[in-house]
C-alpha cells in the first residue's frame, strides 16, 4: 500500500527530527495524546464506563427501583436456564443468515453479472437500491409491518394472482412471523453488500481475468476463482457490518412483532427491553446485554481472524 | 443475452425496494376507513391523512426535537473526531495500540448493552428527559467512526504537505488548523451528513432516555403513533412517510457523500 | 486486532471504574417509613394557586377532558394538566415516572404492580377515612386496591387508590346475525354458547371474532374459568394470596374450549396476527356473531351497529365479569397530596359519573346516570347490575403479577397455534404466578 510506505518514511523523518531537540520531542510525542483526549473521555464516560456499569448490575438482583441484593452468577444462570431467553439467542444468531448471508450472495452474484456489462441505468439503480440503508428502522419496519398485515398489499398480491390460498397474517404465524422478520433485514443489507463488492470487483486487477480466460475458464470458472478470492476483504467486510446490525437488531422487531406470536420473533434487544420496563428484572436484563455483547465481539473478532489468515 | 439477464435481475432488485414504498405510498392516500388498502391506486387520493397524520402524530414537535438532537450532536462530535483523529494519526506512542483496540470494541458494542445504565447514571445527575440525555451518549458513542474515518483522511494525506510546515517550526495545532483542515473539507461533509442522519434516526436511546413523548426523536415518535392508530392504516403509511422524508431528500441531495462515506466507512 | 496488552490495560481500567462505582444500585433509595394509616388529613381543597399533574391512557383517561374542566370550575385556584400516554408505554414508564423528581401528582393505576412495595404511592386510607370512601363504594370495589403489610398481596389492608369507574369485560353480539340464524335470545350457559358458536359455523358465519395479537383470548379463558370456578375462590388467585393456583378446573375448561373452538374453526385461523382493535374493526363491520371484550369498547360497536350490537355477561351458572375500576393514586412525591385527594372524592360525584359513562365506563352507583332502553348503553346497565348482584366481578389476570401480560400473551398464541396443549398452557401461566407469589 503506497499511503503506509510513505506513513512509514514520515516516521522515519519525524524521528530524526526528534532526536535534534529532546525537549521539544517529548513535548510533541504527548501532543497527540491531547488532541484524543477529548474523544475519548465522551467514549470512556457515555460508551465505555455505563458498559462496565451494566456488568456491575448484572451480578445483583435490581428491580430498577428498590434496594439492590448480590447476585453473583446467578443471572447469567437464568440467561441459560430461561428458554425464552436461550430462545432470543438463537435468534439473534439465525438473524445473520437474513443480514448477512442471503445479502452477500445475492450482491455477489449481482455484482459479477453487472461488472461486465456497463449500463446507462446504473446510477439510478445505485440510487434505489442504497436507499434502505439511510431509512429510520423503525419506518423501515412500520413499512413492513403494513404489507405484511392481514388485510395488507402482501396478501392481496397473494389474491391477485391466484394465491389466496397462501394468504395469512403473516406476522402472527408461528412458522412464517420469522422469516418475514428476517426478509426485513435482507432488504436492508442487501443494497449495502451489491455496491461493496461492486466497488471491490473494480479494483481486481484484471490480468487475473485475462489469465484466466488464455486457460480456456468459462465464466463460472472465472467466478469461483478469480472474482470471489479477489473479494475475500469485502466479503468480511459486509459480513461484520451486517453480523452486528444482525445481532443488535431491536427496531425492526420492536415495531412488527415486539417479539411475539408466542416467543418466536423474540431477540435479545426486545428481551432486555422487557426485563428491564415490564419486569422489573434489570439485573438479569444487564446480564442479558453483556452476553451479547461479548457474543458480538466474539464474532468479530472470529471474522476478523478468519479473513486474516487466508490473506 | 447476458446483458438483458444481468438489466432483469438490476431491475428485479430495484423493484423490490420500490414495491413496499409504493404500497405504504397507495395505502397512505386511502380513505381512512379503508382497512384492506390493496395495491391498486386509490381513484380519490385523500392528501388531506398527511395534515391529519401531522397533527395528530404531534410531528411538528417530533421533527423539532429530532433537528435539536441532530444539530447538537453534528458540531461537537466534528471537532472532537476531528481533533482525535488527527492525534491518533500523527501518535507514535505504545498506547496507539489499546486505544486503537478500545475503539474498535465501540464500533461492536450494541447500544443495548449501555442504555441502562446510561438511564440510571443520567438520571443521577439529572439530564434525563433532557435533549442532552440522548446527544452526550451519541457523540461519545459516534466518536469511534469518526475518529477512525478523520484518522484515514489525514494519513492518506500526502507527508510532504506537514514537513514544510514542521521545518518551519509551525506548532500542531496550526498545522492542523492552516494546512490539514483546508483539505479536510469533503471529508467532514460526509462524516457530518452521516452524524446527522444517525442522529436523526435514533430509536432506542430517545425511547428511553427521553420519557415525555413531545422531546423524542421523529422515529421514536413514530413508534408510540404506530402503537396507537395500529388500525388506522392510511394515517400510519402517512405518518411513516412523513418521518422518511426528510432523509430521504438529504440522501438523494448528497447522494455521493453517503453512498462513499458508508462504503469505504465499512471498510475500516 | 485486540493485541494482549490492550486486554490488559482494558480490564486494568475495568477494574479501576468498578471499585470506584462498587456500591449497590439503587442503594440511595429513601427508606422513610410508609404514611402511617391513622394519620391525620384534611379535606376540601387548600387555599392558594394549585397545579396537579395527572397521567393516563389515552382509553381511560378519555373522561378527564370533562371531568378536569368541572373541577377547576368548582376550584379555580386549581390547574390540572393531563398528559397520556398509549396502554404499553405507560405501564413501562408509569414506576420510573412516580420514582423522578418531576413525579406526577395523580396516577392511572392500571395494577397495583410494584408501587405499594416500593413505596412509590401514597397510602389513601386517611382520605377514604375522612371523606367516608369505604361506606360510599361497595366493599368488593375498593378490595382490588387494598394492600397487604408485604406490598404484593391485594384483597385487604390499606387502600391504595381511588375508583372512579368500571370496566367490564362480557360477550357482545350481533342481533341482526343471531336473528338470521333462528336463535331467539343470548345465550344464558356455557353449552347454548357452544350451540350457537355451532350453529353460527353451519350458516356460514364467523362464529366469534376473536384477536389475539395482545392476548385477549385470555378473556375468555378467565370468563370461562371463574365462571366456572366461582368468583369466590378465582378471585384469591388473581389476588395473589399465598398457596392459591392457576390449575384449577374451569380455567382448565376454559383453555380446552379454546383450544377446541380454535380446531372447529369458530374464529380466525389469523387471530394471533390480529389486534383487539383489529378485532372490534371486523365485529362492527359484521365479521363475527359474538365477541369477547371491554366496555371500553362500547361507544365504536354501539355507534357501528347501533340497534344490532347487544352485550350480556358472560353466560354461566352465575353472572360474573372481568372488570376493574379506572383507579388514580396520588404519588408519595406529590406536595399537593390534599388537593389531589379532593380531586379523587370528586371522581364519585355525579358530573365525572356522567362524563364517564358518555365513554363507556359503569359508575358506582348505575342509578345517577340514565341510558335509552333498547341501546348498548342499556345492556351495559343490566349487565353490570346483574354481576353485582351476583358479586361476581374479579380483577384481569393480566395483573396477577408485573410480567403475566407478557406471559398471558405469549402462551395464548401458543395454545391457539396449537404450540401447547392446555395443561403446559395452565404450567406455564402458574409458574409466572408462582415467581412473584410462591
Amino acid at each position: 500500500m503506497a499511503d503506509s510506505l510513505a506513513n512509514r518514511v514520515a516516521v522515519r523523518d519525524r524521528t530524526v527530527v526528534a532526536s535534534a531537540t529532546p525537549v521539544r520531542a517529548r513535548r510533541s510525542r504527548l501532543v497527540p495524546l491531547l488532541y484524543t483526549a477529548p474523544a475519548l473521555l465522551f467514549y470512556a464516560a457515555f460508551v465505555i464506563a455505563p458498559w462496565l456499569h451494566s456488568l456491575w448490575i448484572s451480578f445483583w438482583d435490581w428491580n430498577g427501583i428498590g434496594v439492590a441484593t448480590w447476585a453473583g452468577l446467578d443471572n447469567y444462570r437464568e440467561i441459560l436456564a430461561d428458554p425464552a431467553l436461550r430462545l432470543s439467542l438463537v435468534h439473534a444468531f439465525g438473524l445473520i443468515i437474513f443480514y448477512s448471508v442471503i445479502p452477500i450472495c445475492f450482491g455477489l452474484v449481482l455484482a459479477a453479472l453487472v461488472a461486465n456489462v456497463p449500463w446507462k441505468g446504473m446510477p439510478f439503480v445505485r440510487t434505489v437500491i442504497f436507499l434502505p440503508q439511510i431509512l429510520p428502522l423503525v419506518a423501515v419496519g412500520s413499512v413492513w409491518k403494513l404489507f405484511f398485515d392481514d388485510d395488507g398489499p402482501f396478501n392481496a398480491l397473494l389474491r391477485a394472482v391466484g394465491l389466496s390460498d397462501f394468504t395469512r397474517a403473516w406476522l402472527g404465524d408461528f412458522t412464517w412471523a420469522y422469516p418475514a422478520v428476517g426478509v426485513v433485514g435482507t432488504w436492508v443489507s442487501t443494497g449495502l453488500c451489491f455496491l461493496l463488492l461492486y466497488s471491490g470487483i473494480g479494483k481486481i486487477d484484471p490480468a487475473l481475468y485475462e489469465a484466466a480466460r488464455l486457460d480456456g475458464a468459462g465464466a463460472i470458472h472465472e467466478f469461483w476463482h478469480v472474482t470471489v478470492p479477489g473479494l475475500r476483504r469485502e466479503m468480511s467486510v459486509a459480513a461484520t457490518v451486517t453480523v452486528i446490525a444482525a445481532l443488535a437488531s431491536f427496531d425492526v422487531v420492536y415495531v412488527m412483532t415486539a417479539g411475539g406470536p408466542g416467543e418466536s420473533t423474540l431477540v435479545p434487544g426486545v428481551a432486555i427491553y422487557r426485563l428491564t420496563f415490564t419486569a422489573g428484572q434489570v439485573g438479569t436484563a444487564c446480564a442479558l446485554a453483556v452476553v451479547l455483547s461479548l457474543l458480538t465481539c466474539a464474532v468479530m473478532f472470529a471474522l476478523n481472524r478468519l479473513t486474516r489468515e487466508k490473506t | 443475452m447476458i446483458r438483458s439477464m444481468t438489466r432483469l435481475s438490476l431491475l428485479a432488485a430495484t423493484a423490490s425496494v420500490l414495491v413496499p414504498f409504493y404500497a405504504i405510498l397507495a395505502a397512505s392516500l386511502q380513505p381512512q376507513d379503508n382497512l384492506s388498502p390493496g395495491l391498486a391506486w386509490p381513484s380519490d387520493p385523500q392528501w388531506h391523512n398527511y395534515v391529519d397524520a401531522w397533527s395528530t402524530g404531534g410531528f411538528a414537535d417530533l421533527m423539532k426535537s429530532s433537528l435539536i438532537i441532530a444539530l447538537g450532536v453534528v458540531p461537537l462530535a466534528l471537532v472532537l473526531a476531528t481533533l482525535a483523529g488527527y492525534g491518533l494519526a500523527m501518535m507514535r506512542l505504545a498506547v496507539r495500540g489499546p486505544i486503537f483496540a478500545l475503539l474498535m470494541l465501540g464500533l461492536a458494542l450494541p447500544y443495548e448493552s449501555i442504555v441502562i445504565p446510561l438511564y440510571y447514571d443520567l438520571k443521577s445527575i439529572g439530564l434525563l428527559n433532557t435533549y442532552w440525555a440522548v446527544i452526550l451518549p451519541l457523540i461519545g458513542a459516534f466518536m469511534p467512526f469518526g475518529v477512525f474515518w478523520m484518522r484515514s483522511h489525514f494519513e492518506s494525506l500526502p507527508p510532504e504537505l506537514t514537513e514544510a510546515a514542521e521545518m518551519d517550526g509551525a506548532t500542531s495545532r496550526q498545522i492542523l488548523r492552516q494546512v490539514l483542515l483546508p483539505t479536510a473539507r469533503p471529508a467532514l461533509t460526509t462524516l457530518g451528513l452521516l452524524y446527522f442522519m444517525w442522529a436523526w434516526n435514533q430509536f432506542l436511546l430517545a425511547l428511553i432516555l427521553i420519557q415525555d413523548p413531545a422531546m423524542r426523536t421523529a422515529p421514536s415518535g413514530l413508534g408510540k403513533f404506530i402503537q396507537a392508530y395500529g388500525r388506522n392504516i392510511p394515517l400510519l403509511s402517512a405518518g411513516t412517510i412523513i418521518v422518511i422524508v426528510p432523509v430521504v431528500i438529504l440522501y438523494l441531495f448528497f447522494q455521493r457523500h453517503f453512498v462513499k462515506g458508508i462504503l469505504s466507512g465499512a471498510i475500516k | 486486532m485486540m493485541s494482549m496488552t490492550s486486554a490488559k490495560s482494558a480490564l486494568g481500567a475495568a477494574a479501576v471504574l468498578l471499585a470506584l462505582g462498587a456500591c449497590a444500585p439503587g442503594s440511595s433509595s429513601s427508606d422513610e417509613p410508609a404514611a402511617d394509616a391513622n394519620a391525620a388529613v384534611q379535606t376540601g381543597v387548600p387555599s392558594g394557586p394549585v397545579e396537579l399533574k395527572l397521567i393516563a391512557t389515552p382509553e381511560s383517561g378519555a373522561a378527564m377532558k370533562d371531568i378536569i374542566p368541572a373541577f377547576q370550575t368548582k376550584h379555580p385556584n386549581v390547574k390540572i394538566n393531563y398528559v397520556d400516554t398509549t396502554y404499553d408505554d405507560y405501564n413501562k414508564s408509569l414506576n420510573l415516572a412516580l420514582s423522578s423528581d418531576t413525579s406526577p401528582d395523580i396516577v392511572l393505576l392500571n395494577a397495583v404492580g410494584t408501587t405499594v412495595k416500593d413505596q412509590l404511592i401514597l397510602n389513601l386510607q386517611p382520605y377514604a377515612k375522612a371523606y367516608g370512601w369505604e361506606s360510599a363504594y361497595p366493599a368488593g370495589q375498593l378490595n382490588q386496591w387494598r394492600v397487604a403489610k408485604d406490598g404484593t398481596t391485594l384483597g385487604s389492608g390499606d387502600l391504595y387508590a381511588a375508583p372512579a369507574s368500571f370496566s367490564q369485560v362480557g360477550l357482545y353480539y350481533n342481533k341482526a346475525k343471531l336473528k338470521k340464524l333462528g336463535i331467539a335470545a343470548a345465550p344464558a350457559s356455557l353449552e347454548d354458547l357452544e350451540a350457537a358458536l355451532a350453529k353460527a359455523k353451519a350458516g356460514g358465519e364467523t362464529p366469534l371474532q376473536l384477536g389475539n395479537k395482545e392476548g385477549h383470548a385470555s378473556f375468555p379463558i378467565q370468563l370461562i374459568g371463574q365462571s366456572t370456578d366461582g368468583p369466590a375462590a378465582y378471585a384469591k388467585w388473581v389476588f395473589g394470596e399465598g398457596g392459591s393456583t392457576f390449575d384449577t378446573a374451569g380455567n382448565a375448561k376454559g383453555a380446552q374450549s379454546i383450544a377446541d373452538w380454535g380446531t372447529k374453526g369458530y374464529y380466525s385461523k389469523d387471530a394471533n396476527g390480529i389486534d383487539l382493535q383489529g378485532a372490534v374493526d371486523k365485529f362492527t363491520k359484521g365479521d363475527g356473531v359474538f365477541f369477547v371484550d371491554g366496555s371500553w369498547d362500547s361507544k365504536k360497536i354501539g355507534d357501528a351497529l347501533r340497534g344490532d350490537a347487544g352485550f350480556v355477561p358472560f353466560p354461566g351458572p352465575k353472572a360474573t365479569a372481568i372488570g376493574t375500576s379506572v383507579a388514580y393514586g396520588i404519588s408519595r412525591k406529590s406536595k399537593n397530596a390534599q388537593a389531589a385527594a379532593a380531586f379523587l372524592d370528586f371522581l364519585r360525584g355525579p358530573e365525572a359519573a356522567k362524563a364517564s359513562f358518555a365513554q363507556g365506563f359503569l359508575p358506582s352507583d348505575t342509578s345517577t346516570v340514565t341510558a335509552e332502553p333498547g341501546t348498548i348503553s342499556a345492556d351495559l346497565v343490566a349487565a353490570w347490575n346483574k354481576v353485582n348482584t351476583d358479586d361476581g366481578l374479579i380483577g384481569f389476570n393480566n395483573n396477577a403479577t408485573a410480567t403475566m401480560n407478557d406471559t398471558l400473551v405469549a402462551e395464548t398464541q401458543k395454545l391457539i397455534a396449537g404450540k401447547v396443549d392446555p395443561a403446559a398452557f395452565i404450567r406455564a401461566v402458574q409458574a409466572d404466578w408462582a415467581k412473584t407469589h410462591g
